[in-house]
């Protein structure tokens, strides 16, 4: 009796915090999804999903993050569209009908359709800063449309960017000049960093793959946003994307936590 | 690629709808007129105004020219 109880008292307050036995945090997501009485996602995809925040949470990625969106999800598109590190701010705005796949994302359609997280760094940053900063995507498509000016994910718009151009490799973070990186395939967890003045990094997978020295000018004022830069819109498919401060010590866990979760959907 | 064409008139009376997490915005094609997707159509989110936007004109979509850096 006395060990029942205290097992249950154990469960109630150092595991679950959240009415349903999950990650208080994740909890969070399903409630502010049934409060807009939005479709939440199947019970074994709950687990997984819970299962990811913790693992993001033991990776020390978590409280790094500004905003976090997991659009691969058998909840409907609005659920996809919720801002996991805070529900109640930045959700994304679907413009002009990106096509939602359940369990896999969101897709441009290389014409007008675009994801806006109406996350702006300059207004609404926490962890993002100047050198030390971080955004990217796990993109499962490329799509068919092609142009050397393509974002799939990211704040290109300005002077100061964060776009990790595709198809001509340049790449930005917090800066108004490019350095040439390693270009990305589908299936890949694209994580770009800066962790100082002179410092960025290109993470495939988890893995390093580039060290450019991109000299930070200043922080992009605009949204990020999906598939869009300037009047070009990509056709890609994003499962995941993330914007924060850091993660350069983190980015193989991350990659992990990301990579188990869409690996059992 | 089939996109929708809006006049001017069109675009003033339908760009910028919303409905919840959903809006509309037309873009600029290569010939400078304002497009957006066929996606629309089918979209309930903006069922609202589907007879609008299916009195848009149909038109193959021109790619936009490469920005400037």
């Amino acid at each position: 009796m006395a060990l029942g109880l205290g097992i249950g008292v154990y469960w109630a307050t150092n595991l679950a915090g959240g009415g349903g036995g999950f990650d208080a945090d994740y909890q969070a997501v399903l409630d502010q999804s049934t409060s807009f009485g939005y479709t939440v996602p199947s019970a074994a995809q709950q687990t997984l999903q819970n299962t990811l925040v913790t693992d993001l949470k033991t990776a020390g990625v978590w409280d790094k993050l500004d905003v976090f969106y997991c659009f691969a999800t058998d909840g409907d598109s609005d659920f996809a569209t919720l801002n996991w590190k805070a529900p109640s701010s930045h959700q994304v705005t679907k413009v002009s009908s990106p096509t939602f796949t359940a369990n896999e994302g969101f897709t441009g359609n290389a014409s007008s359709a675009y994801l806006d997280t109406n996350y702006n760094p300059s207004n609404d940053a926490i962890n993002y800063a100047l050198n030390a900063a971080s955004f990217g995507f796990f993109i499962s498509d490329l799509g068919t449309f092609t142009t050397t000016s393509i974002s799939d994910f990211g704040a290109p718009d300005v002077v100061n960017r964060a776009w990790y151009r595709r198809s001509s490799n340049r790449f930005y973070i917090n800066s108004s000049g490019y350095t040439f990186v390693t270009a990305y395939t589908a299936n890949t967890f694209v994580h770009a960093n800066r962790n100082g003045s002179n410092n960025a990094q290109v993470y495939h997978n988890g893995t390093l793959v580039d060290s450019p020295t991109n000299v930070s000018t200043g922080i992009p004022p605009l949204n990020f946003n999906a598939f869009k830069r300037s009047g070009i819109f990509a056709e890609s498919t994003l499962g995941v994307a993330f914007v924060g401060g850091d993660l350069s010590s983190e980015s193989s866990d991350f990659h992990d936590a990301i990579d188990t979760y869409l690996t059992a959907l | 690629m089939i996109v929708l064409k809006a006049t001017q008139t069109q675009f003033n009376a339908l760009d910028g709808y919303r409905n919840g997490d959903n809006l509309l915005k037309f873009a600029k094609d290569g010939n400078d007129n304002w497009i957006v997707g066929t996606a629309v159509l089918n979209d309930s989110a903006f069922a609202a105004i589907h007879d609008q936007l299916n009195q848009l004109e149909r038109i193959t979509y021109v790619p936009v020219p490469e920005p400037e850096l």
